[in-house]
């Protein structure tokens, strides 16, 4: 049951996929068209003068991937949005708040995990392409991140079979908090006049949770699962001021 | 052309990743039960020594043999009550020769993880015991866990 149930995620995820590309390459056709017309495309350069302003833009930016999570068969869901400052092109001091949730059971133990808290994230993206004129950015960052939450766990009565009794086991507002940084790689392209989208591979690694003696928090929300560092992605829709 | 197919190309990179890491089998498992070790030493070498040719090691208020005629062992390993605070074992060298220890103990049912369950945490308290074959027991770690570590190292007299 519980193969059949991660193979049709497979297929769904695979088929999810594909018609993603027949979109995108659509997408791309119909400007091929375009260009057939001897219409040039446009091309956005920006003011080599603009370029050493300090101040060069905001980005407000949502990300995909966290609400998507659920719906490919991922233990959590989480939304957040992105705050971005263009400095130089090179430089962009990033804020991110968001709102992460997780209501589990586990199908072989049975056992609950549920939590819901606010996060936030702070730190700093660079540039690599800050000399190119197209809209497109290559970065490397990092980030710190924080969160406090409560979250409850519950399992079936644990059976003892030597002395045949059997223990309840329910904790609910287990107290938590944690810290965490993370190192970022990602693109950022433009799709649209102001709109552009882009994606990040983060590596995070904790720094402190609070733990309790019924149990280790199972997710964090803005962090993931507990398993002290792990890799993560984000795909964000952008737009740009 | 070649740009954009190259610039959305890129943006479609991540579908991979989440391909990959959607189709990760879990491995399930049941609750894990936590054991209090006790490492056998000799007196006479204070070093860890293989003892007995028959111990069978039973504990009150079950009907379960924890031990049963084990020999050439060095350590034994043996489960808590859930729901008590405190256990007597029996540990029988022979049908005549036996000595018994109580422990008493704080405990608490402990989330590991997901696939590993709940698993019973302890701390010891006190440890008594009787010295038919038992020279002294001294506590090395009174906090027992899933992992198995020397909790209490059981001295014998033993003759080289």
């Amino acid at each position: 049951m519980k193969q059949r149930k991660k193979i049709s995620k497979c297929i769904s995820l695979l088929l999810s996929s594909l018609l993603f590309f027949s979109l995108s390459l659509s997408a791309q056709e119909k400007k091929k068209i375009r260009f057939k017309r001897d219409i040039k495309p446009e091309k956005v350069v920006v003011d080599s003068v603009a370029r050493t302003e300090l101040y060069q833009g905001l980005f407000v930016g949502i990300d995909l991937y966290g609400l998507g999570n659920k719906i490919f068969g991922g233990d959590y869901i989480s939304s957040e949005v992105t705050i971005e400052v263009n400095l130089k092109n090179r430089f962009f001091p990033i804020l991110e708040i968001g709102y992460g949730s997780s209501n589990f059971t586990d199908e072989t133990t049975q056992i609950s995990y549920q939590t819901k808290a606010p996060f936030a994230r702070i730190g700093l993206n660079y540039n690599f392409q800050y000399k190119k004129k197209n809209l497109s950015y290559l970065y490397l960052g990092f980030r710190y991140g924080f969160t406090s939450f409560s979250y409850d766990l519950s399992s079936p009565d644990i059976e003892d079979e030597i002395w045949n009794t059997e223990t309840t086991y329910a904790h609910t507002g287990l107290q938590s908090n944690a810290h965490w940084i993370a190192f970022v790689a990602g693109i950022k392209v433009q799709v649209y006049n102001q709109f552009f989208m882009g994606w990040a591979l983060r590596y995070k690694s904790l720094l402190r949770v609070k733990d309790n003696i019924q149990g280790s928090p199972y997710y964090i929300p803005g962090f993931g699962t507990n398993n002290g560092s792990t890799l993560g992605i984000s795909y964000q829709l952008i737009y740009q001021f | 052309m070649m740009h954009l197919q190259k610039k959305y190309g890129y943006l479609l990179l991540p579908l991979l990743f989440l391909l990959l890491t959607s189709c990760e089998e879990e491995n399930g498992s049941s609750n894990v039960r936590s054991l209090v070790r006790f490492n056998f030493i000799s007196s006479t070498i204070k070093e860890q020594v293989s003892l007995f040719d028959s111990l069978t090691v039973t504990a009150e208020e079950t009907q379960d043999t924890l031990i049963y005629k084990a020999s050439s062992i060095n350590h034994i390993s043996l489960p808590l009550p859930y729901e008590e605070q405190q256990v007597t074992y029996m540990l029988s060298y022979s049908a005549q020769v036996r000595d018994t220890v109580w422990l008493t103990y704080t405990n608490a049912a402990h989330f590991i993880s997901m696939q590993q369950g709940i698993s019973m945490y302890y701390t010891i308290k006190t440890v008594e015991h009787t010295k038919h074959l038992i020279d002294s027991i001294v506590t090395q770690n009174p906090a027992i866990n899933e992992t198995e570590k020397e909790n209490f190292q059981m001295y014998f007299t033993t003759t080289e």
